[in-house]
C-alpha cells in the first residue's frame, strides 16, 4: 500500500490495487464521525456502443447505465437499501456520462456496510419482473427533469454543441428508450463493465486503514473475481466544429432563460494537461466574469444579468465546454454582449496580474472549504482524477499557473465557430 | 464559550479543529411580521450589494476574494413565529494558507463594514440600488413558480396557514416588495440593532479574545428583550382540496399538509421523529416502499416535519391521472401507522436511520451552529448522541400509533396540466 502525506493540508492518502484489479483509495478523517464510501464503476451513459473483442459491436439502448444503477440494489430475496438501513447507513447511487457510483454514509458498523456495498454491486440479479417494474419509476424520474427548465435548457445546449456525439443524450435516456431495456441488456453491460479492474473504491472518514484493508481483502478473496480485458468503447469525435448555432424554445417559465455555450475544439488528454486546462479555464472565467470583475458589474448595472448569472467549465473524458447561464429580460443583449466579450477575451483589461493573484486566493479558499463535507471531498477526488494527477495536486498546480497561459487560453478557446446559444422563453411569447 | 456581550446579544464561540474553516454567523431575530419579512428580504439584498467602504458589488466581491474566497451571504428565513436575518461568513483556517494572515479579525471587520456602515445617500439607502435589488427580488419571486414542486408546496402552505405572516414565503411577498418605501427599509435596518435579539456564533480554530476584540466596534441594542414562544399553533380547519392548473407541466406535483402536535424537542418529539421517518422520511418509509416501489406511482414521495409550526408536509411527482390513487395510497399508509401495522424490522431500520442522521449531522458546521442557536433560543439543553439514542430507542409502535392518530390532513393540492386532469 502506498501512502502519501500532504503536510500543507494535514492529510494522508493511502492507495493500493487489490490482486483482482480493484483500485482502493483511503483518506482517513479522524476528526469526523462518519465514513463516506463510494464504489465507482467506470461505466456511464456515453458507453452504450462498445466492442468486446475489437471486431463485433454491441449496442445497448440509451439509459442502460442509469437503469443498471437503479437495479443493482434489488436482489432475489432482499433489498440492499433495507440492509444498509438496518446497519444505520444511508445509501444512494448516481450515474454520469462516464461513471456509475454506489455509495453509503455510515456512522457505525462500517465492516458490515462495506460488505453490503461490495456484495450488492458484485452480485448481479436482473429479472424481467424487476426490470419491468422499474420502468415506470424511471419514467417518472425523467418527467421530473422534464419539468426543470434549467435542465431542459442545459440538455438543449448539449444537443447543439454535440449533435452527433452521445453527450447530447440524457443520462437517464428517454421514456421510450427506457421501455426498450431488458434484463439481458443489463446483464450484458454488467458482465463487460462491472469487473474489479474497472472499479474504484474510495473511503473518506473515520476508520482504521489496516482494519479496512483486512475487511476488503477478506471480502474480495471470497468472490474469486478476476480482472479482464475491458471492451473498447466506440468513440465519437468530441471536438468537431459541427455545432447548431442557435435554438429558441418555450417553456412554463416566468422570464427568459439564456444559455451560451462554447465548445472546446482542441483535443486534450485526460492527464496532467486535462487538469491544468480545467484549472486555467476556471481562473480565466473568474477573471472575466466573476462578481469582482468590472465586466460583471457593468452587465449587472445595465440589468442584463442578475444573481441568477453563473458559468461553468465542464470536462469529461474527451469533451469539454464552457456554459454561461442567466435569467434576463434582455436575452439578446445577454447573448451578444457576452459573446463579444469572450471573442475578445485575450485583450480584456481584467486579465492582469493583480486580478490573477486575487482570483487564485479565492480559488484556494474554495478548495480548502471543500474539505468540510466528506461527500463534497469524495466527489472532488473522483471528479479530479486525471490518472497521474488528481485532487491533491490542485493547490501547487493552481499557484503555478501564469497570466501568459491564461491569456493564451483566452486567445485560442473562444473561436467564432465554437459558440452556440439557447434561449428559453416564457410561453406567452410562443407565437 | 457563551457570553452575553449586551443585554440582547449573545456570543457563542465553539472551538473546533474538525473543519478547515472558521464560520461566523450573526442572527438577528424578531417576531415574525409579514410586512417586515418582505422589507428584510429586500434589505438583505441591498446590504449585500454594497456598503460605505465597498461602493460597488465588484468592490465587495474583490474584498471577499482577498479574504481567500470567503463565503458570504445575508439571508432572511423564518421558523415558527420568528424571523431571522442571518449574516454568514465562512473563512478558511489561516493555518492552511501559504502566508500568515489575520483572517478572523479581517472577517469580523468586514461584517462590521457591511452591517454598520451601509451605503447611504442623505440618510437613506441609495434609491438606484434599492430599485435594482427590488427588480431582481421581484424577478426571483416570480421565478419561484418555475420550480413546480416548490410552487405546489408554497401554495399548499399558503392555503393551510391562517395568518398572513405564515402564508408569506421567507423571501417575501411580491405585492409588499413592490410598494416598500425608503423609510420601510430604513426602519427594517434600524430594527436590527434596536429591536432584535442577536445571536453571534463562531465555530472553528479560533481564539475567543480575538473574536471579542473584533466585536468591540459594533453598537448593540441596550434594552433587554423577551421573545414570545417560537412555536406556532393554529386551530384545526376543514380539509381543503385544490387543483392548480399550469400549462406545459409534464408531471403532476402533489403537496399535502397535515397538522401535527409535533414541536422541536417538546412533548413526544422523539416519537414524532420516528413516525415521520416511518411515514415518508427515509428510503425505508411506507411512502417510498408503497407509492414508489410497490405501486410505481412516483419517483419520489416523501414527508418532512416542520417542528416549529406543527406541520407535516408530503410531496410527490406523479402522473396527474393517478392523483386520486396516490392520495388514497398515502392515506392508507397513515392508516397502517394508526393500526400499528409496522414490522419490528421496519421500525428498527428507521430508528437506525435517525440515529445515523443525528451523528452525521455532527459533521456539518451548519448543524453544530444551529444546535447552539436553538438551545439558546429555547433556553433548553438539546440531547447529545447518547441521550438521543436513548430517546429514539424508547419509542414503541404504540407511540407511533398515538402520533399517527393525531395526524390531521388539512390541505391536499396538486399542480397539474389542465389537459391531464
Amino acid at each position: 500500500m502506498k501512502s502519501i502525506t500532504y503536510a500543507h493540508l494535514d492529510e494522508q492518502v493511502y492507495t493500493t490495487t487489490l490482486a483482482n484489479g480493484l483500485q482502493v483509495m483511503l483518506l482517513p478523517q479522524p476528526a469526523f464521525h462518519q465514513t463516506y464510501a463510494t464504489l465507482t464503476v467506470h461505466y456511464g451513459s456515453l458507453m452504450n456502443a462498445f466492442s468486446p473483442d475489437g471486431q463485433s459491436l454491441v449496442r445497448l439502448p440509451q439509459g442502460t447505465a442509469h437503469f443498471l444503477e437503479h437495479k443493482i440494489f434489488e436482489k432475489a430475496d432482499y433489498d440492499a437499501f433495507a440492509l444498509f438501513s438496518q446497519n444505520g447507513a444511508d445509501a444512494n447511487a448516481f450515474t454520469t456520462y462516464n461513471k456509475t457510483s454506489f455509495l453509503f454514509t455510515a456512522t457505525r458498523h462500517l465492516h458490515a456496510n462495506l460488505d453490503i456495498l461490495l456484495d450488492t454491486v458484485q452480485t448481479p440479479y436482473f429479472t424481467k419482473k424487476t426490470v419491468d417494474k422499474e420502468k415506470e419509476i424511471i419514467a417518472q424520474e425523467i418527467k421530473m427533469y422534464d419539468d426543470d427548465p434549467d435542465w431542459q435548457l442545459f440538455m438543449q445546449l448539449l444537443r447543439n454543441l454535440y449533435p452527433h456525439h452521445p453527450l447530447h443524450d440524457d443520462v437517464a435516456g428517454t421514456v421510450a428508450s427506457v421501455h426498450q431495456i431488458t434484463a439481458a441488456d443489463l446483464q450484458c453491460a454488467y458482465d463487460y463493465f462491472y469487473v474489479p479492474n474497472n472499479m474504484r473504491l474510495l473511503l473518506v472518514g473515520n476508520f482504521d486503514v489496516d482494519c479496512v484493508m483486512q475487511w476488503l481483502n477478506a471480502n474480495q478473496a471470497n468472490k474469486h473475481l478476476t480482472s479482464r480485458i475491458l471492451p473498447q468503447v466506440q468513440t465519437t469525435n468530441a471536438v468537431s466544429p459541427d455545432i447548431v448555432k442557435h435554438t429558441v424554445c418555450y417553456g412554463a417559465i416566468s422570464r427568459p432563460k439564456c444559455l451560451l455555450g462554447i465548445k472546446n475544439l482542441m483535443p486534450f488528454e485526460h492527464n496532467q494537461t486535462g487538469l491544468r486546462l480545467k484549472l486555467t479555464m476556471n481562473l480565466l472565467l473568474d477573471m472575466l466574469l466573476g462578481d469582482d470583475s468590472n465586466n460583471y458589474l457593468q452587465l449587472y448595472q445595465q440589468g442584463i444579468i442578475d444573481d441568477t448569472f453563473g458559468y461553468e467549465f465542464s470536462i469529461t473524458d474527451d469533451a469539454s465546454f464552457v456554459a454561461i447561464n442567466g435569467d434576463s429580460n434582455q436575452p439578446q443583449r445577454f447573448m451578444q454582449t457576452l459573446q463579444a466579450l469572450l471573442q475578445h477575451a485575450a485583450n480584456n483589461d481584467e486579465l492582469n496580474d493583480d486580478h490573477l493573484s486575487r482570483v487564485k486566493k479565492a480559488n484556494l479558499g474554495m478548495y480548502l472549504r471543500s474539505f468540510n463535507s466528506l461527500e463534497t471531498l469524495a466527489n472532488q477526488i473522483m471528479d479530479n482524477d486525471y490518472g497521474t494527477v488528481g485532487f491533491f495536486d490542485i493547490m501547487p498546480m493552481l499557484m503555478d499557473i501564469k497570466l501568459t497561459e491564461i491569456k493564451q487560453l483566452a486567445q485560442t478557446f473562444f473561436k467564432d465557430n465554437a459558440f452556440s446559444t439557447v434561449l428559453l422563453l416564457p410561453q406567452e411569447d410562443d407565437k | 464559550m457563551i457570553s452575553k456581550i449586551a443585554p440582547r446579544t449573545t456570543l457563542h464561540v465553539i472551538k473546533s479543529t474538525q473543519f478547515k474553516t472558521i464560520e461566523i454567523n450573526f442572527h438577528f431575530i424578531e417576531p415574525l411580521n409579514a410586512h417586515r419579512l418582505s422589507a428584510r428580504s429586500l434589505l438583505a439584498s441591498v446590504l449585500e450589494s454594497r456598503s460605505a467602504d465597498f461602493t460597488s458589488q465588484a468592490a465587495m466581491a474583490a474584498k471577499l476574494a482577498q479574504l481567500y474566497g470567503a463565503g458570504f451571504s445575508i439571508n432572511v428565513a423564518k421558523n415558527g413565529t420568528y424571523s431571522f436575518l442571518t449574516v454568514r461568513l465562512v473563512l478558511v483556517n489561516p493555518r492552511f494558507l501559504p502566508t500568515q494572515s489575520s483572517l478572523v479579525t479581517d472577517g469580523l471587520h468586514f461584517i462590521y463594514q457591511v452591517l454598520q456602515r451601509p451605503y447611504l445617500v442623505n440618510g437613506h439607502f441609495d434609491e438606484q440600488v434599492v430599485q435594482r435589488e427590488r427588480t431582481n427580488l421581484l424577478a426571483y419571486l416570480r421565478a419561484a413558480q418555475d420550480d413546480k414542486q416548490f410552487y405546489a408546496n408554497l401554495m399548499a402552505q399558503a392555503y393551510y396557514y391562517q395568518t398572513t405572516a405564515q402564508q408569506t414565503p421567507s423571501f417575501g411577498d411580491a405585492q409588499v416588495v413592490q410598494h416598500l418605501q425608503a423609510s420601510d427599509l430604513m426602519d427594517a435596518y434600524q430594527s436590527l440593532f434596536t429591536e432584535d435579539q442577536v445571536v453571534i456564533e463562531v465555530l472553528g480554530d479560533v481564539d475567543e479574545q480575538t473574536v471579542l476584540q473584533g466585536l468591540t466596534p459594533f453598537q448593540w441594542g441596550q434594552l433587554p428583550l423577551t421573545l414570545p414562544t417560537i412555536f406556532y399553533h393554529q386551530p384545526l380547519q376543514k380539509q381543503q382540496t385544490r387543483r392548480l392548473y399550469l400549462p406545459r407541466v409534464q408531471q403532476g406535483k402533489l403537496s399535502l399538509v397535515y397538522q401535527v402536535p409535533a414541536y422541536f424537542y417538546q412533548h413526544n418529539y422523539p416519537a414524532w421523529l420516528v413516525t415521520n421517518a416511518l411515514f415518508g422520511g427515509t428510503t425505508q418509509s411506507l411512502l417510498f416502499l408503497h407509492v414508489r416501489e410497490q405501486q410505481q406511482l412516483a419517483y419520489y414521495a416523501d414527508s418532512t416535519l416542520d417542528p416549529f409550526c406543527g406541520a407535516l408536509l408530503v410531496q410527490s411527482g406523479i402522473d396527474a391521472h393517478d392523483y386520486q390513487q396516490v392520495v388514497a395510497t398515502i392515506q392508507q399508509q397513515v392508516q397502517l401507522l394508526r393500526d400499528g401495522q409496522i414490522t419490528a424490522t421496519l421500525l428498527q431500520q428507521n430508528k437506525q436511520s435517525l440515529l445515523n442522521d443525528f451523528v452525521m449531522h455532527l459533521d456539518t458546521s451548519r448543524n453544530l451552529l444551529n444546535r447552539a442557536l436553538y438551545a439558546d433560543l429555547l433556553r433548553q439543553h438539546l440531547p447529545d448522541v447518547s441521550e438521543f439514542t436513548t430517546l429514539i430507542n424508547a419509542v414503541t409502535i404504540a407511540d407511533v400509533q398515538a402520533c399517527a392518530a393525531q395526524m390531521q390532513l388539512q390541505v391536499q393540492l396538486c399542480v397539474m396540466n389542465e389537459e391531464d386532469q
